[in-house]
């Protein structure tokens, strides 16, 4: 009784892998390696969802061969929680989505109700029952997801970062419930992280995959993980020139029915300032409020003027997006590099970012990883005032986020301010000259009238002003 | 074929009829929406059918335009409603079920079917992520510019295929049996309705 892999081959980047790897109920293990070194191509494998399967090899789970397994039987036996949780939904609320499921495997109607409301009630999330996947946040889409694997019983449950975006609260809750999940139902668990400290505890044994896959136990790999920091080049956070680029006065941030009330904070040209907090605590709606595409009180002002007063203010700020398939516009990697005004020295840039043998390739088929550094490379080429990156470092190993933050590093030394969203503190620490902890920042109850009334006029307000700097 | 009728009087009582029968499932804003836009048509197709009439012996008179003007102007309202009540009293999910359980409309569309309208709302968004990150890099673009749309091409065929897989990791099989949350039947009170919706459509051509 285990999901066996033996002599497993598969290929990534015109490169062979080979894995052999045995996974028993009730076990978890982890699976540890460099961006965009398959790790994902190989989970896709595992939950049967690519059709050719492994190239050479057996894949068998408990017994039977993976390959002669109806699709029902698949999603029975294994379950996989997508890198992405936005883009695993088929219906367009939690309880549809898990009657789809029920649907799938034939369960008689009159148990449905039932199997639902107990999947719901495990989870935590009744509540969320019918409100739109749309609405809900990264963690509550993740525990909704959970709650399907659940109620299709399967055995064994594949996860690809799971807890890259959500803070370390939301992260130890979802841990929490698989703990409970793997109790209940002797579930074997195979996961992807980055972050090995979320997950000390739990994890009985880890896969590293360098060349070859190689089994470390917990211990060796925190040490790798250690000697890795280590071997990290320090960075010196150098002392800024102290002209304000960006100023706030008396900035209120309306967050659903809540104001985050902002002390008058002013940032200096050429330096690195970080911003943290709870999710959902408005890091993102911060971003969009400068550049003009939420609703706010009070002022912001770039190099001393409003923004608001700006025609455009693209003009003197890029904003680096979450997603990065978001910003992806040409064909190619090496036109994603030369899009836009700037023309870039792509050959070296390509290297450092370790995408040297991909410029011909599609964007949108690059790993995670790689799309992250190519999204936040691709933007860095145009000389802006402000640069606002969100997220940055989300499902990079430790080695490539230290990279990007290098290069967002580099790109504050030539006088733009740079605004980082990230949840990783420790990072941020190393590199910014300030951290604004949104955690810390008071909240008031809004008037929901005057707020609504105030954004109705603002919406109109931005309309005109568009129409009319055309 | 009810409301292909140039009669006045009947498009009239179809219309209060239906609009009484579904009138709570609309809210008042909705059925104020539903007002003006459809008294903007009528108004409209009201003077086409005012200035543009002309009876039999070529000369325009103007008693006979007017009824010509308001028998066309209550077919608008007559299809409007009758055409909203459809859409508030089901939704799409209920259609697509509908179809599938009684037309039998193979799994495969019908779930295909569901999917592409969750993803229709994103659509907007996704428009303006890529107008903001066309900024970002300093190209500039208007609103209608080709430029956009190939990313957006591209995005929709990417969101497809991660539909797809994600289908497939919830168990769907587009050959497979399978059961229904809600089984949707044609009723005794579904073919008496049809009978008295026909009925009042042909005895009000008769008589009115």
């Amino acid at each position: 009784m285990s999901l066996s892999v033996k002599n497993g081959s598969f290929l990534v980047d015109q490169k062979r892998l080979k894995l052999t790897l045995s996974l028993a109920p009730g076990e978890t293990k982890g699976i540890y390696g460099a961006s965009g070194t398959g790790k994902s191509t190989l989970f896709h494998l595992l939950a049967g969802l690519n059709e050719k399967g492994f190239d050479g090899g057996t894949y068998t789970i408990d017994g039977q061969t993976m390959n002669q397994l109806s699709i029902r039987e698949r999603s029975t036996s294994v379950s996989l929680l997508f890198q992405n949780p936005d883009m695993q939904f088929c219906m367009a609320t939690p309880r549809e989505e898990l009657l789809f499921c029920l649907e799938n495997q034939c369960i008689p109607q009159k148990d449905m109700p039932n199997k639902v409301a107990e999947a719901l009630a495990f989870c935590e999330i009744t509540h969320l029952a019918d409100q739109p996947f749309t609405t809900l946040s990264g963690g509550e889409k993740q525990l909704a997801a959970l709650a399907c694997c659940l109620i299709l019983k399967s055995r064994y449950l594949l996860l690809d970062e799971p807890f890259a975006n959500l803070d370390s609260d939301t992260s130890q809750k979802v841990i929490r419930k698989l703990q409970q999940i793997q109790h209940k139902n002797a579930l074997g668990i195979l996961l992807i992280d980055h972050q090995i400290k979320e997950t000390a505890n739990w994890v009985d044994e880890w896969l590293l995959i360098e060349e070859e896959f190689r089994t470390i136990n917990q211990a060796a790999l925190r040490q790798l993980d250690q000697h890795l920091r280590k071997s990290l080049p320090l960075v010196n956070i150098k002392s800024t020139s102290n002209e304000k680029r960006l100023s706030f006065q008396n900035f209120r941030l309306p967050i659903r029915n809540h104001e985050i009330v902002f002390p008058d904070l002013a940032f200096d040209k050429g330096s690195l300032i970080g911003i943290t907090g709870r999710s959902g605590s408005g890091k993102s709606s911060f971003l969009k409020a400068i550049l003009q595409q939420q609703a706010y009180k009070g002022d912001i002002l770039l190099a001393g003027k409003p923004i608001k007063k700006y025609p455009s203010p693209f003009r003197s700020i890029s904003w680096i997006m979450q997603n990065p398939q978001d910003q992806f516009l040409a064909a190619t990697v090496a036109q994603e590099l030369s899009q836009g005004s700037a023309p870039t020295e792509s050959e070296k840039l390509l290297e450092k970012l370790r995408l040297q043998n991909k410029s011909a390739q599609s964007p949108f088929l690059l790993s995670q990883g790689q799309q992250r550094r190519l999204a936040v490379a691709s933007l860095l080429q145009r000389p802006v005032d402000l640069l606002l990156v969100d997220e940055p470092t989300y499902g990079q190993d430790v080695t490539q986020a230290w990279q990007i933050m290098e290069l967002l590093a580099a790109k504050a030394t030539t006088g733009t301010l740079v605004l980082i969203v990230s949840h990783d503190v420790l990072l941020l620490q190393q590199f910014c000259s300030q951290i604004i902890d949104f955690n810390c920042y008071q909240k008031e109850v809004a008037d929901a009238y005057t707020q609504s009334h105030s954004q109705v006029i603002r919406h109109f307000r931005t309309r005109l002003s568009g129409f009319f700097s055309k | 074929m009810v409301s292909f009728q140039n009669n006045f009087r009947l498009n009239l009582l179809l219309s209060v009829l239906f609009f009484v029968i579904t009138v709570k499932e609309r809210s008042l804003k909705k059925s104020l929406l539903l007002f003006s836009a459809l008294t903007l048509a009528a108004v409209g197709v009201f003077f086409t059918g005012l200035l543009y009439y002309q009876d039999h012996q070529g000369d325009p008179s103007s008693t006979t335009a007017i009824h010509y003007g308001l028998d066309m102007a209550s077919r608008i309202y007559c299809f409007g409603i009758l055409g909203s009540s459809f859409s508030v009293t089901t939704t799409i999910n209920e259609l697509i079920y509908s179809l599938q359980q009684q037309l039998h409309l193979p799994a495969v569309f019908a779930y295909g079917l569901l999917a592409a309208f969750q993803i229709a709302p994103i659509i907007p968004a996704e428009y303006q992520n890529i107008r903001n990150s066309m900024r970002s890099r300093g190209i500039s673009v208007n609103s209608f510019s080709f430029k956009m749309l190939i990313p957006l091409l591209v995005k929709s065929i990417r969101w497809s295929e991660l539909l797809a897989t994600a289908m497939l990791s919830r168990g769907f099989d587009g050959e497979g049996k399978r059961t229904y949350a809600k089984t949707f039947r044609i009723t005794f009170m579904d073919t008496l309705f049809l009978s008295l919706c026909l009925m009042v459509g042909l005895g009000g051509t008769l008589i009115l």
